[in-house]
């Protein structure tokens, strides 16, 4: 259907773009459009701004055709819409979750965990157990990448529930998050999960008093008794280690030449006494 | 893994992307860019040269890049290729740019480079130096603003990669930019013709719901240098269907492509900032060496929020900041192809002392030049929704096609008849978040409410960061660490 060449009709009521004419307007012109202006013509626009910019619109470029006064009209009124947006009645608050007055989890000590869940992941429990035994609370971003990271591991979600106390069940069942069963007692649930030992001489370096400890790690690093693939068993004795002997390891570590026997497995274990260091150091209360 | 700036000093893989015709192009040579399909690469200071194998029985391609433009006169690289393609450059030289970016090419020096690329590049280096206006022409094959692989509003920031090389004529290059413009009003012509016929035929024909109808449409616009409202249709076609309301989503965007398409054909006849920004708006380039030579705006500026988004094949991250002193926004975009790394160096909740370097026109895009010193973040004064409304309103009266802003506001997410919205005592807004992101203000402010700086949006507040007391909580989008490292 052609469109006659007319100007602009425009409705008696109305006014700005957000008023139920105006609504009512936009849904029509959407009526338009979905059937196209071949089956149906382009509204009238209630008086106002709206339809005197469309008018002006229509008429200075001279678009007589019903789909370019109906391009004009959509623009308008969108544009219109968009800078005219006013905010729905206001909603109600949600109920608030139980009190919950811990201190929120140092900056720092989110830092470490995004560190080591990329790098160490074996240190984990330790910063789990440390976050609870410290007292206090994730934010909510870290409560959730935690809760990601821990969909499928029940014992940690557990532990992750532990930590974040009654703000994790109020979210999850505002979001929908399945949550944990109840776990065993906290004590038996934050105990650091054995891995393990090398029978011969892990066992050993785990009991030393720390200057020993720290000469025994390098002593087995430089008798080359530990092939590349045992390395993850000096990892495990560090991890697990008194914390009082990092220092003592990372700098005897550091001091192994680069050209050294075992240099590489040296650098790679002092990055770790100083990664687990920092995330003990990040609760502040490395002992 | 290796740093392009380790292999040479200044070019990144978003210089490269910058020259592709588009993102099918860049993807195509990211392919080809592995090294089993080459049987030799090597780069000089001024040259890089390969064989490219490609299939079992074909004949290799030899493969020259001339950087001599890029690196003395800040042009772009002349190329060439014994491939049959017209397309300059080819993916095989935008593969060998990929190669020396990574650092995969063996350093030598010329004697190496097969006779007839050696004398091609002789004769570069010469017509380089003799005839100008023939470096400008080349410049003009070889990148296309307009088909920038990235790009997301507001405004001027469509289609802009950042760092990307000057690839508009040199000013007194008339004639350039004469056949340019041309194009690119014919684009319009063609955008808008397109247009109308969707208005005739309704919303409900079949073959809107067909993701081609639209490409085809993109790919037509990039043709015409309008790679940036090409990127735009892109986004629009993935509006169709995605929500009960689509048919108007759609339709409100349509009149937004209307208004460009008509804006664009008038661009002498509008205000030079208006003009300004819809030019960039449409897909027109500004230099980022003309940005650098503005006047700075010295401020300290807070991060308030980032945003990451996926536009095609590249990664675009946006990064908010608000000027303490001025309370002006503006925002920084980079970008990030796969397997490269986004800008980090603007981590939200931190302030930095600098200046800031605004494109041409109204938007907020903006590039970080000298930084002094960074100084200890604040927590930002968050608004009511009311006045948020208000303020959203009035970035868009002066940049009216841009499709989000950002805004700080003192409010509590809550429910409302199904939905997640954001409320206060003047009103509520829907929110637009994803349930991560909800999460993380649930799980932080248990629905009271607290300081959040959002990004809004025709659908709704997309909210980014959480203001607390000692800390921001960055929620926004973020990149897919599959895709791009270190996201």
């Amino acid at each position: 259907m052609n469109a006659l060449i007319e100007s602009p009709e425009v409705a008696p009521d109305g006014g700005d773009a957000s008023s139920p004419s105006a609504d009512a307007y936009w849904d029509e012109l959407i009526t338009v459009a979905l059937l196209g202006t071949d089956r149906r013509r382009p509204p009238v626009p209630p008086a106002g701004p709206v339809a005197d910019v469309v008018t002006d619109l229509d008429l200075v470029r001279g678009d007589s055709s019903d789909d370019a006064r109906l391009l004009n009209h959509v623009a308008t009124m969108a544009l219109a819409r968009r800078l005219a947006a006013r905010p729905g009645p206001p909603a109600t608050p949600l109920a608030p979750p139980p009190p919950d007055d811990r201190s929120w989890c140092p900056v720092a000590a989110v830092a470490s965990w995004r560190t080591l869940v990329d790098d160490w992941p074996l240190l984990e429990d330790e910063w789990l157990a440390r976050a609870i035994a410290t007292g206090v609370r994730p934010s909510g971003d870290l409560l959730m990448d935690l809760l990601e990271r821990h969909r499928v591991d029940v014992r940690r979600r557990q532990l992750v529930q532990h930590l974040a106390g009654s703000i994790v069940g109020w979210t999850s069942e505002h979001l929908g998050l399945a949550m944990a069963p109840a776990g065993p007692p906290l004590n038996q649930l934050v105990a650091l999960p054995a891995i393990p030992l090398h029978p011969d001489v892990a066992i050993d370096l785990a009991g030393a008093a720390p200057a020993q400890f720290a000469n025994a790690v390098v002593d087995v690093l430089a008798a080359d008794a530990f092939s590349g693939a045992d390395r993850r068993l000096l990892e495990h004795v560090l991890a697990r280690c008194a914390p009082s002997a990092l220092s003592d390891v990372e700098r005897q570590l550091s001091r192994v030449a680069d050209d050294a026997r075992g240099a590489a497995a040296a650098a790679v274990l002092a990055e770790l006494a100083r990664t687990r260091t920092a995330m003990l150091d990040s609760f502040g209360t490395s002992s | 893994m290796r740093s392009p700036h380790q292999a040479n000093g200044t070019w990144t893989v978003e210089h490269v992307a910058a020259l592709a015709a588009g993102p099918a192009q860049f993807a195509a040579a990211d392919d080809v860019s592995i090294v089993q399909r080459w049987s030799s690469g090597w780069h000089s200071g001024d040259a890089l040269w390969g064989t490219y194998r490609g299939a079992a029985n074909a004949e290799p391609y030899e493969v020259v890049v001339d950087l001599r433009p890029a690196l003395r006169d800040a042009d772009v690289p002349r190329t060439r290729c014994t491939c049959p393609s017209r397309k300059v450059p080819c993916k095989h030289a935008l593969a060998l740019l990929l190669r020396w970016v990574r650092g995969d090419l063996v350093e030598s020096d010329l004697d190496r480079l097969p006779d007839g690329a050696a004398s091609w590049l002789a004769r570069s280096a010469g017509s380089r130096t003799t005839s100008p206006p023939a470096a400008a022409a080349a410049s003009e094959q070889t990148t296309e603003p307009g088909d920038q692989p990235a790009g997301d509003e507001p405004g001027p920031a469509v289609g802009e990669p950042l760092d990307a090389p000057p690839d508009l004529p040199p000013p007194d290059d008339t004639s350039g930019r004469d056949e340019r413009v041309e194009r690119m009003v014919a684009g319009l012509v063609e955008l808008e013709r397109w247009l109308r016929d969707r208005m005739r035929s309704g919303l409900a024909d079949p073959s809107l719901a067909s993701y081609a109808t639209w490409d085809h449409l993109a790919a037509r616009l990039v043709d015409a240098r309008a790679g940036a409202l090409a990127n735009r249709v892109r986004r629009l076609a993935g509006l169709v269907g995605a929500s009960p309301q689509w048919h108007g989503d759609v339709l409100a965007e349509l009149g937004m492509l209307h208004l460009l398409a008509r804006g664009g054909r008038s661009l002498p006849s509008l205000p030079s900032h208006l003009a300004d920004s819809l030019a960039t708006a449409l897909g027109w380039q500004v230099r980022q060496a003309d940005v650098l030579d503005g006047v700075p705006e010295i401020d300290t500026w807070d991060v308030i929020g980032r945003s990451d988004t996926r536009e095609d094949r590249i990664e675009v991250r946006r990064t908010w900041l608000r000027g303490r002193t001025s309370a002006r926004l503006a925002m920084v975009l980079s970008f990030a192809a796969y397997r490269q790394s986004l800008d980090r160096s603007l981590p939200v909740g931190t302030a930095v002392e600098a200046d800031l370097h605004r494109y041409p026109g109204a938007g907020a895009r903006a590039i970080v030049g000298a930084r002094r010193s960074e100084v200890p973040a604040i927590r930002p004064s968050g608004m009511t929704l009311a006045a948020a409304c208000e303020a959203a309103g009035a970035s868009l009266a002066a940049e009216p096609w841009a499709e989000r802003t950002v805004v700080t506001v003192d409010a509590a997410v809550t429910r409302s008849a199904g939905s997640w919205v954001v409320s206060d005592e003047t009103g509520s807004l829907p929110c637009a978040t994803g349930q991560r992101a909800l999460g993380a203000v649930l799980g932080t402010t248990g629905g009271a409410r607290s300081v959040m700086t959002a990004e809004w949006t025709p659908g709704g507040l997309l909210l980014l960061s959480v203001h607390l007391d000692d800390r921001t909580l960055d929620i926004g989008p973020r990149a897919d660490r599959s895709f791009v490292e270190a996201a």
